[in-house]
């Protein structure tokens, strides 16, 4: 009979004391209350007053996922390289990566590591006005996703060197890392490749801009001036 | 015409909106009382013999395993229940499984539905949870929210087609102009193209106004054989089609981001299932999460050509007074969007508008009409047709 080995770890960074005491910190505490007068009722227009208690309860969760059999790509991100996987039977090429083809008539296939290009062309975008809690004081931010040349899918990711109203469908773009990456899909960003080919008109742009103002105001007054990694 | 799949004799929906107070199992009571109300031929203990729940996460309530504790609240107990989860096709996907449970002849009677209750957290925290249905690490990790998710769906389309933003605040502006004639709608208030434009950017091109609020409500439907349903009530609903499709989870995996892939192949489907072709469609309850759905919701289902959806907002085809009155319940737009509860509250407002009991929204003499449902980015798309039974 052949044994199972264990398993053996090759690299740790663990994570700092300060995390240690998250759950019991986080959970189960009631740690405030309120009692209201509401209303009750199906309809706006036949309601009754209703008295309400409500409490305040903090929990939340350290996990620990695993890559799984993609988990090549992140080492690898953290050396600053770009990974994708290719199919050995029809050849489409994934970027983010797949561990197994996406048709079926390739029988699933597993796939193989490719070096990707540091470029590609923008396909879609999107300036975020706000997000989860951890990405509001980065506000208002782009984001896009692009195919890596050569890829048959897209990948995500902010673009940064750029106004708003400057950005394109279809430009091409290039692929950066920050400075330290930490082997995470945020470990890369991009950079426009051309200058903007000014399909908006000035008006357009004015109104964008405009639009975007609050956004502005509300994050320099919660959070200050503000820099990100990029 | 083809044969009824299932039959709806009663609806029961909660008014939505932020429902401070309640629990998501005392609005699933809310409305089931309501569907009990409206059929005194049902004696819900004695008939119903098996629940279909549809409800997102448990995130929001801190609660898992909700089918049994419904059944329970309902007074049900023991039947069997059963809890779907298909992000924002939940209940849209609960209502197929009824469908199944009623056409393999082990189910007669069955109540199905769906909740959730969202208003509790953080608005932001909201984002996060909805934002699970998205791609993990590949799009959450980069903080894409749903709203940016349909965002990019909605530069594609501009690029593509020409799609403006006027065109997308003008769904808003419609829908809104419907839930003012809805007592249960979270926004009873009408608001123009420029309240739109000027409201606060939130993944632009999307703004306030062009997404669906956080909500909290419960719907459910009470559905039997078809041959049953006469004991029940005058004037049955007939589900004649009913048709599901999934796409990757992964906005990034898509080879065109500017079409719901699942709602044309489901369409297509359920057409081919009920017998009728699009323009035998009287009214239709879509996808509103955010306005751009609305627009693709159109051409997936062929009321337009691809790229034509903005050009039929501005036509008013879809207005109550149009040829399709598209969201006549105000949409998830004004009526809300508890995301577990939408699918059945969209075939409950169908259900209303065929029987003639949509109050001042009521359209005269429709005969057909159409659900249609997704979840998360389009990666489950749920389409339903039914026909008023006379």
């Amino acid at each position: 009979m052949r044994e199972v080995q264990p398993d053996k770890v090759i690299k740790e960074k663990k994570p700092d004391a300060k995390w240690a005491d998250w759950g019991r910190l986080g959970k189960w505490n009631v740690v405030g209350y309120r009692i209201i007068e509401g209303n009750k009722g199906h309809r706006l227009d036949r309601l009754e007053r209703a008295r309400y208690m409500l409490v305040n309860r903090p929990w939340d969760v350290m996990y620990e996922h695993s890559y799984g059999l993609v988990s090549r790509f992140f080492e690898a991100l953290m050396e600053k390289k770009l990974l994708g996987t290719k199919c050995p039977k029809c050849g489409d090429v994934f970027c983010p990566p797949r561990a197994h083809c996406w048709r079926n008539k390739c029988k699933l296939a597993e796939t193989q590591w490719i070096e990707m290009p540091m470029r590609g062309t923008l396909h879609c975008f999107t300036v975020l006005g706000f997000a989860g809690e951890a990405f509001l004081s980065d506000l208002p931010f782009i984001l896009a996703y692009v195919r890596v040349q050569g890829a048959n899918t897209l990948i995500a990711g902010r673009l940064v060197r750029m106004e708003p109203e400057d950005v394109e469908c279809d430009m091409n773009v290039e692929i950066r890392f920050i400075e330290h990456p930490t082997g995470t899909p945020m470990d890369i960003y991009f950079v426009p490749a051309v200058p903007p080919m000014g399909r908006r008109s000035e008006q357009e742009k004015a109104r964008m801009r405009k639009q975007l103002e609050p956004i502005r105001a509300w994050v320099k007054e919660r959070f200050g001036e503000h820099q990100t990694k990029h | 015409m083809a044969k009824p799949l299932a039959s709806i004799v009663s609806v029961g929906v909660t008014r939505f909106g932020a429902r401070e107070g309640l629990y998501g199992r005392e609005l699933f009571v809310e409305a089931a009382q309501e569907a009990f109300a409206a059929c005194p031929n049902l004696s819900p203990k004695k008939d119903i013999d098996g629940l279909f729940v549809g409800q997102m996460s448990e995130s929001y309530e801190h609660q898992a395993h909700v089918a049994p504790m419904i059944a329970d609240w309902l007074g049900l107990l023991p039947i069997p229940a059963f809890r779907s989860e298909a992000a924002c096709a939940s209940s849209g996907v609960a209502m197929r499984s009824a469908i199944f449970a009623i056409q393999s002849g082990m189910h007669n009677i069955v109540l199905v539905g769906g909740v959730e209750k969202m208003t509790n957290l953080p608005t932001a925290r909201v984002t996060e949870i909805l934002g699970m249905a998205s791609d993990y690490p590949f799009e959450q990790w980069h903080g894409i929210s749903f709203p940016a998710i349909f965002a990019m769906m909605a530069t594609a389309h501009m690029a593509k087609y020409g799609t403006t933003e006027e065109q997308l605040a003008r769904v808003a502006v419609k829908n809104h102009e419907n839930g003012v004639l809805n007592p249960k709608a979270h926004f009873q208030k009408s608001i123009t193209v420029d309240d739109v434009l000027s409201s606060r950017p939130v993944a632009w091109p999307l703004k306030l106004y062009d997404c669906s609020p956080i909500s909290d409500g419960a719907s459910c439907l009470v559905l039997t054989a078809p041959k049953l349903a006469r004991n029940f009530t005058d004037t049955p609903v007939h589900i004649v089609g009913s048709a599901q499709a999934q796409d990757t989870i992964g906005l990034f995996e898509r080879s065109d981001v500017t079409t719901m892939n699942v709602t044309k192949l489901a369409a297509k489907k359920a057409y081919e299932m009920a017998g009728v072709r699009v323009e035998a469609i009287d009214v239709a309850e879509v996808h509103d999460c955010f306005t751009i759905a609305e627009i693709m919701a159109y051409e997936g289902l062929g009321f337009c050509k691809p790229g034509q959806g903005g050009k039929l907002i501005d036509e008013g085809i879809t207005s109550l007074g149009g040829k399709i009155p598209v969201n006549t319940s105000g949409g998830l737009k004004a009526k809300g969007h508890p995301v577990g509860a939408t699918g059945t509250a969209q075939a409950c407002e169908i259900y209303l508008q065929l029987t003639g009991q949509a109050g001042k929204r009521q359209l005269k003499g429709a005969k057909i009409g159409l659900t249609q449902n997704i979840g998360g980015s389009a990666s489950t798309g749920v389409v339903q047709i039914y026909r008023r039974g006379d």
